[in-house]
Parts: C-alpha cells; structure tokens; sequence
C-alpha cells in the first residue's frame, strides 16, 4: 500500500518556509558578522557558518521525514515519551547556568528541551490518537495532562518560563482539537486559574515575578522597586525592552537597511541573533520587511491548520495541530517581547533565531507537517 | 474496485477536527496577526513612545557630544623665554569591567602611583567602572614601569596610558608671581594666567560622532557628523624682561637673607610706556608644586595687593603738586625749627633736629617733616586731594594683573566733618595714607616721564598662532608740565648723591656726596615708614623703601625697592640703598646707556662697587 502522493506535496508550505529560512540567514548574518572582526565570516567556527550548516542538518532531517511515514512514530510513542524525559532530565542535572535558565548543555552548544517540545506534541497526538473511541473521557483528558505535567515539571525546575509556557499552550491547542468539551474546559479553568494565582504569589520568586512584567513599567516604578537585586533584574529587562523598542521604533517604514542598523549594529540591543533577532529585522528592514516577515510566519500557520484540516488520522491531525500550537506560541511570544507587547522570556523566532538545535526542531516539525499532507489519501492500487 | 479506492481515498480515519474548531484556531492566527501589527505600526509608524519619538531616542543613544580641549596658551617673557607652557605627560586610566586579578595588579600599581593598595583595588574590582583616572600626570619613568608591568602581566585589556596636557612652568619660581598658576583644571586662579584666562584657555571645540553601544568594545568613534576644532588659547608675551627679573629676584633673595627682612618688593618699570620690566616680591612659590604653598602666597602678588604708609617718599609726590599748583616755587623757604605745633599736637622730624630755612629741594634733602608738612599746608586741602587722585593714588591702577589693591586716601569728601586738617599735614610726609607699590611706581613714572601718567601693563603682545597683536601704552592723563617734572628730576638727582656715602664711603673713605651710580645721574628718594598696627604703630619695625628713577635726565627706568621690616638695618634705607644702587647700576649696563665717564669722584668704579 503507497500513502505517498508527490501530487500531494505542499510546496506552498516548501516555499514559505524557503523563504522563512532566507529571512533568518540574512538576519543571522548581519547580527553575527560585527562578532567576528577580522572578517573569518566564512570560517567554518562563526556563528553564521555554523547556522548554515545547522539548516543544512535542519533541511536533511525535513526531507528524512517527508519520506518517513510519520504512522511509525505512533509506533515508537512510548520510547520517544522516554527518550523526551532523558532529554529534560539531563538538562535539569547536567546542564548549565546559561541566560538565567539550565537550558543549554554542557561542552555542546544543544538545547534539549526544543527537540522534546516535538517529542511531547507525537506523543500527546498519539495517545488522543489511540484513545480516540474515548475521546472526549475524563480519563483521557486526564492522561493526557499528565503526559504533558511530567516535562512541564522538569522544565520549570530549571526554571525556564519560556519552555514552559510553550508546552502549556500545545497541550491546550491539542486538547481544544480532539474534542475537549466545554464542561471540561470550564473544570479546568476553575482549577488551574487558583494553581496558577498560587504559582504566581508563592512559587515565583519576586524577582522573576519582576522579570515577567517589566515590559509594562514605567521607568520610575522600576527605580522604585526596594529590593536591589530584585530591582536590578527588573532593570536589565525593562531596559532590554526599551533597546528592542527603540531598535524597532528607528527601523520605520522602510527601515536603515541590512547591516546598517545603528542600533543593532553597534550593538546597543542585547542577545541580538536570538531573543532579539525580530527587533534587528524591524530595524534594519522596517515596518514593511517586519511586517513581510509576520506574514510569512502566519501564512505557515495557515499552512499547519490546513494540513490539520485535510490529514488523513487524528494521529496526523493532532500533531499538525500541535506544532500549530508551538510555533504559534513561539512566534507571539518573541514578536510580543521584542515590541513591548509580551513579557521578556527569550525563546527564539522560528527560522529566523541563530541556534542548532531549535533549527533543526523546527524544520524537522515542517517535515512532519509536509509528510502528514502528502499521506492524506489512501491509495489502493 | 474503483468505488472501493475512492472511498479508500476520500474516507479519513478517526474523529475529524470540526470546523468550528478550525475557525478558532485560525481565528487565533488572526488575533496574533492583528496584535502585532497594530504594535508595530505604533512603534515604528507613529514611533510612540511615553510621549516621545522612538527614532529620536535611537539618534540621541547613538550620537555622543564630545568636548575637544583647546589648548592654552604660552606665555613668553618679552624675548620668547617661555614662562608656562604645556607639556602631554601620560594619565593612567582604567577600565575595570576588562581587568583581570584586580588584587595582584592593585598591589603592584599603587606603590608607583603613590596610593593606597585598598584604594586602588577597589576602583579595580568595581565592574560597573568602565572609565577611571587613576592617576594624573605621571612621570615618564613611572610610566614605563606601568608599561612594563602590565606587559609583563595578564591584566587583561583595560589599562590604558593616555597622554594628558598639562600645564608646566619651565622657570620654576622665576616670575611665578607675574605669570601667576592654572589649577589642574586647566583655569588660572592667579597672575597673568587668571587675568588672561579666558583669551590664554582658548574655546572648547566639539565633536558630534556616533558610537558604539557595546562593552566589549572601546567607543568606536563612527561618522564624525560635526566637529568643531577647538581655537587654541592665545599666547602672550609678557612686558618682562628675563634679564632684569632675575636681577631683581637675585636682589631680592639677597636682600631678605641678609637682613632677614619679612618680605619685600622690588619692581622695575619702564617710565615711557608702563610696561612693567621685573617685579619681585617675597615670598616666592614654585607654581609646579603650587598645592603645596598657602593661598595667599599662590594668590596674590604683594606688590598690587599690599598697601603700606609710603613715609618720606611722599614728599616728592608733595613737591611736584605745590609746582605744578604754583602753591610754592623752587626758591619758596619755609622754616624748619625742627618740630612744630599742629592742632594740638608736636609734630617732628626723625630726630627732631631743625634744618633752618627749606626750599622744597632741601627739604627733599633733609627729609623735613616740618617743611613738608609747611608746604602741604601751602597747596591746600582741595589741590592736595584732587592731585593725589591725579597721581592714582587711591585708586587701581588697572594693571592686567588680578587682585590689585587701592591703597587708602583719607578723601576730604569722603569723610565730611571727620576730615582734619591735620590729615593734610601728616599726608604731606607720607603718614595717615597708604599706597600700593605699583600705584607709587606709576607715579613717580609720571615725573620721570615729563608728566604723564601711564598705564602700567605686563602683558605685550598677545598672538593667535603666528598673528601678534601688540597691546599699545595708554596715556592715563598727564598730571604734570614738563618744567615741574624738569625741576624735580633736577631735586631727585642731588638727594642721590645724598645717599652715596653710605656705598662708597666705606671704601673710598669720601663721605661727602657723591655719585650713587657713578657714571650716570640717577633720581632717587628714600623714605622710613612706620607700620600701622591696630590704630597705632609698631615701634619696633619699619618698612624701608627708595622711589627713583636712572638716568635722570632720559629716564629708562623708574624703580621702587620696599625692605619689610628688615632686622639689621634700624631704618630701613640703609638696606633699600644698596638695592637701589646695585639693581640700578646693572640696568645701566644692560640697557647699553652710555655712562658719563667724568661723572665719578676719586675712588668711584662705573658699575661699582664690584
């Protein structure tokens, strides 16, 4: 039996995602090359050489699972569930203080918690998948929550808020997709609403506390924040915002042009070729290229929602929507931060952030959505 | 079997996604497109930011103003010397956010620098300090060996030697008072430094650059949009001349050493044009180390700022307003029976011995106290006080130094009924007023210059780069007619023979009178001043001081020498005459005048005594 149709190949996801891809090495590129200053762009040690190579890897794995058919992998469910915890367990222990957040592993410049958000959204779409007689139970609802709760636990224990945030919104996404009922909804919230209230009081220290709201200070409530340390962390966010802010504010309509923006260029803005890569974008190409830029991203959303539409299973269905759900999040959230719109919790720009491991998750979930779309009929020959 | 792959391609396994469930997600892409739009349009359309614009706000973090230091001016003596001038010696500046093991580099820095280990260890471990001025102006030896140090060790990148202009002054103590001190801030606080201030400083340039935001990184100086270049200070070139200046500091010091004298003033003063030639006072400072003396040393310059009772010096002041009044003539006799009855009160000469009849030249002669005080009387209260503010006397005489002082007049019309006329009496042998030496000078400069009284000045040329501007002499007024100035110079020249004996007696065994200066007819006057001291007079000091003028009869130079409170001399003079005589005899010399060969007695040397 062949699933597999070229006919059915989504190019128009192909090309978006070609054109995302340019956006980022062009992006990566004008932020990455003040940091080498005698011009070793090219060396195969600088960072944008190491980006190429890392999308060179990223478009590899793409291409392996558009060909692999994805029905495997509800096959490997349990196994890959393992090998996600193995992932955040040895962040958790092994990793490093890095940017505020064990994230990034020792000796090896890897983010294991990117790969396991993909690893979490299989697993999560194959359980509803195999449950799917029951859907709408308590009891699958529940599992479910559990299967997303343990690697919540462990990403917030590093603390990363970001991660976490992530993995709350593809679950909820997931969820909402394989029929969660109104009344179950409305349970849910009646219990996370006090959990979260209690998370935010007790279990956030106030200087993350800080940290998260930042972005809507004044500079005057910032200065007068009592505690020092506390003070100081909220400093270094609200004035991070205000960099990115201003990056974007003197891009204007038509932007200073690639590699001439002052203030990305002359490095006013912080962690430029990640959290703050769409504030060099704005400046440096404007209003019109950031605003090309989001709609691209969003017309990848589009393409993910369609690709849940027309999938042949819920298998396929869920894991489209899943990674809906995290690009979705991951764009809102590093768009939101680097405009004064979101609190500060640097996770990357999908295709356009410098970094390997979020890179190759990204265009390996593209792969998956491209193999879900080109398996969705059944031929019989 | 069609029918069954058709079903087999259009049938989708498991509960499909409903389409309402659809919408909301992509209803969630719309709410996402439109929230980040919306910002992005008001962030870099309408650039709103708390009530600011955005790209405004970029162009102000990016651009830096920078002022650029002009440099100051030289300042030369009026034959080029240079007296202040600016050297660059290295700064040690730190950038601690790049310094590595602060503890062993602060250790190791401080003994060189001269500073405390802890003091300097905690700017070095301070991370926020991205700029500090260690140490200023650090010798070039200690230099290298911070050079050294740091090469030697790995300290990381944030040690920096900057070069730094600073002001030096090549002469040391030589005319310290005249050419005055710049701080370390680079403003004069005093002499020609603070009096030229604003023109010598010059004016600050700017530059408008863009720069970098990073801290890994020096400030990278990018598109330089507006410079202005700083205008250097002017120099200037002073009315001194080197020669006579240290001639009169030599005397100086020579002077207080041997009579143990509590300062002094020496000041030399071309008649013709009142540029001032050399002006000493004690004590002297070097400005280079000038933190280390008392303000009022650094600040001011006794020979402006100290007013004294001028004594006998006064009487030819006297004489020349009863001529030029025609209150009296050079062959008008008063009686001098040595002590007189004023007001009720004696009024006496030094030792109250009589002299007989006096004409205003032997009463110059004899210093009569008596017959002054006769003559005074004879010119009258509204003649005496309106040429004494002729002479200056009471006034500043606008000299382009700072901090002068007015010395004190007891005006009539200032004082109303507390004015006696006793005042004019004492006033008319110098006491119950007090002068400043450069106001003296400038008046006896207007009898040695044939009337006029000129403003006297240090300051000769000023020049911007190669462009020289002389400062022209001002007439202040003419106070005098030639014939009175004539007949004083004439009554002058003999009380200089007067004096002579006291130098050449000793080795010619003449104690007649005698040339001073052999060689050249010289005008002088000494005069014995009490000091005032609480309303009353110290009896146990007094400032001795000769007023004069050389040659007499084609003045070059007007001189004035004031001894206080020498300890040897019971008078004063007998340690003022000396330096008259020999500050006088060398100017000759150096100013090339051709002596009169017959003009000495037996025994005399022209330029003598050696």
């Amino acid at each position: 039996m062949q699933t597999r149709r070229w006919q059915d190949f989504n190019f128009y996801l192909l090309v978006t995602v070609l054109v995302l891809t340019g956006f980022g090495i062009a992006m990566v590129y004008s932020t990455t090359i003040g940091n080498n200053y005698t011009g070793q762009v090219w060396s195969l040690s600088s960072q944008f050489a190491r980006h190429i190579i890392w999308l060179a890897i990223g478009g590899a794995v793409m291409l392996f699972l558009t060909l692999f058919d994805y029905h495997n992998f509800q096959l490997l469910a349990g196994w890959s569930y393992l090998l996600m915890l193995a992932l955040l367990g040895y962040t958790l222990v092994a990793g490093k203080v890095s940017m505020g957040a064990q994230s990034w592993l020792v000796g090896a410049s890897g983010q294991p918690s990117e790969p396991a958000k993909l690893l979490m959204i299989i697993n999560l779409a194959a359980w509803w998948a195999s449950r799917d007689e029951q859907g709408s139970s308590w009891l699958t609802l529940c599992g479910s929550l559990v299967m997303a709760a343990i690697p919540l636990g462990l990403v917030l224990a590093q603390p990363d808020l970001g991660t976490a945030m992530v993995i709350g919104v593809v679950w909820l996404v997931m969820a909402w997709s394989s029929s969660l009922t109104w009344k179950q909804l409305a349970v849910l919230a009646l219990i996370a609403l006090p959990l979260l209230y209690v998370g935010w009081n007790d279990v956030l220290q106030p200087y993350q506390r800080g940290r998260l709201t930042a972005f809507m200070m004044d500079e005057s409530q910032v200065e007068q924040v009592a505690d020092e340390q506390e003070r100081e962390a909220v400093q270094a966010v609200f004035y991070n915002v205000r960099a990115s802010k201003v990056a974007v504010g003197n891009g204007r309509m038509f932007g200073q042009g690639l590699l001439n923006g002052t203030q990305s260029q002359r490095k006013f803005l912080p962690v430029q070729y990640t959290d703050f890569i769409f504030a060099v974008t704005a400046e440096e190409l404007g209003f019109v290229g950031a605003t090309g830029m989001l709609t691209f991203l969003a017309l990848v959303l589009w393409q993910a929602v369609t690709v849940a539409m027309r999938a042949r299973d819920l298998f396929g269905r869920l894991i489209a929507v899943g990674i809906f759900g995290m690009l979705l999040i991951h764009t809102l959230e590093n768009v939101g931060m680097n405009i004064g719109l979101m609190p500060v919790t640097g996770i990357p720009l999908p295709f356009i952030s410098y970094g390997g491991s979020f890179t190759v998750t990204v265009l390996a979930a593209m792969g998956l959505l491209l193999s879900i779309d080109m398996r969705r009929r059944t031929l019989v020959f | 079997m069609v029918i069954d792959a058709m079903a087999q391609l259009t049938a989708s396994r498991g509960t499909p996604i409903t389409r309402s469930r659809i919408n909301v997600l992509l209803l969630l892409v719309a709410i996402m497109t439109v929230l980040l739009g919306q910002q992005l349009v008001k962030v870099q359309v309408y650039q709103q930011h708390k009530g600011r614009q955005l790209g405004t706000m970029a162009q102000d973090e990016l651009t830096r103003h920078e002022v650029l230091q002009p440099r100051r001016g030289t300042i030369y003596d009026r034959n080029g010397v240079a007296l202040a001038m600016n050297v660059n010696m290295p700064s040690l500046y730190v950038d601690s956010t790049q310094i590595k093991e602060p503890e062993k580099l602060a250790l190791l820095l401080a003994p060189l620098i001269n500073k405390d280990p802890a003091e300097v260890l905690a700017i070095l471990s301070d991370k926020e300090r991205e700029w500090t001025r260690l140490a200023r102006w650090i010798a070039v030896d200690t230099a290298q060996q911070i050079e050294k140090l740091t090469a030697d060790g790995d300290f990381g990148a944030g040690i920096w030697l900057i070069p730094e202009a600073q002001r030096a002054y090549p002469q040391g103590e030589f005319a310290s008072r005249i050419v005055g001190v710049a701080n370390h801030e680079g403003v004069g606080i005093s002499g020609v430094e603070a009096y030229y201030d604003e023109e010598i400083k010059g004016i600050s340039g700017k530059l408008q650059a863009e720069r970098s935001g990073s801290a890994d990184q020096q400030p990278i100086w990018i598109a330089p949009k507006e410079i202005v270049e700083p205008q250097d200070g002017i120099a200037v070139k002073l009315t001194i001349d080197s020669t006579v200046q240290k001639l009169v500091e030599d005397e100086l010091r020579r002077v207080v050493d041997e009579q143990q004298a509590e300062g002094a003033t020496i000041l030399v003063m071309d008649p013709n044009n009142g540029e001032v030639l050399g002006m000493a006072t004690w004590p002297v400072y070097d400005p280079n180390k000038y933190t280390d003396y008392p303000a009022e040393i650094v600040n001011r310059n006794n020979a402006l700022t100290d007013v004294y009772e001028p004594g006998s010096t006064m009487k030819v002041i006297v004489t020349a307003i009863g001529l030029q009044t025609g209150a009296f003539t050079p062959d008008t006799v008063v009686h001098d029976g040595g002590v007189v009855h004023r007001y009720g009160w004696d009024i006496g000469n030094w030792n109250r011995a009589g002299n007989g009849p006096q004409t205003p030249g032997q009463m110059l002669y004899n210093s009569s106290n008596v017959a002054a005080l006769q003559f005074g009387e004879m010119i009258g209260r509204d003649n005496f006080y309106k040429y004494l503010k002729l002479f200056g006397y009471g006034q500043q005489t606008g000299i382009d130094l700072g901090g002068e002082g007015e010395g004190i007049v007891k005006w009539p019309e200032d004082l109303g009924d507390e004015w006696t006329d006793l005042t004019l009496d004492q006033n008319s042998f110098g006491q119950g007023i007090a002068v400043t030496p450069m106001q003296h000078v400038a008046a006896i400069s207007a009898i040695a210059n044939g009337g006029l009284l000129m403003w006297p000045h240090v300051v000769r040329e000023k020049c911007q780069g190669a462009q020289c501007e002389p400062v022209k002499p001002r007439v202040v007024r003419r106070v005098l007619d030639k014939p009175v100035t004539d007949a004083i110079r004439q009554m002058m020249t003999t009380n200089a023979e007067h004096y002579a004996n006291l130098i050449w007696g000793p080795s010619t065994g003449n104690w007649a009178d005698q040339p001073l200066v052999p060689g050249y007819h010289v005008s002088a006057k000494t005069g014995t001043s009490q000091i005032a001291v609480n309303g009353g007079y110290d009896n146990n000091a007094v400032i001795g001081s000769v007023i004069g003028f050389a040659p007499s009869d084609n003045p070059r130079i007007s001189i004035l020498v004031k001894i206080d409170r020498p300890k040897k001399a019971q008078w004063g003079i007998e340690a003022a005459i000396p330096v008259y005589q020999r500050v006088v005899t060398k100017l000759m010399s150096h100013f090339r005048i051709p002596p009169d060969p017959n003009y000495k007695t037996e025994g005399q040397v022209i330029g003598g005594p050696q």
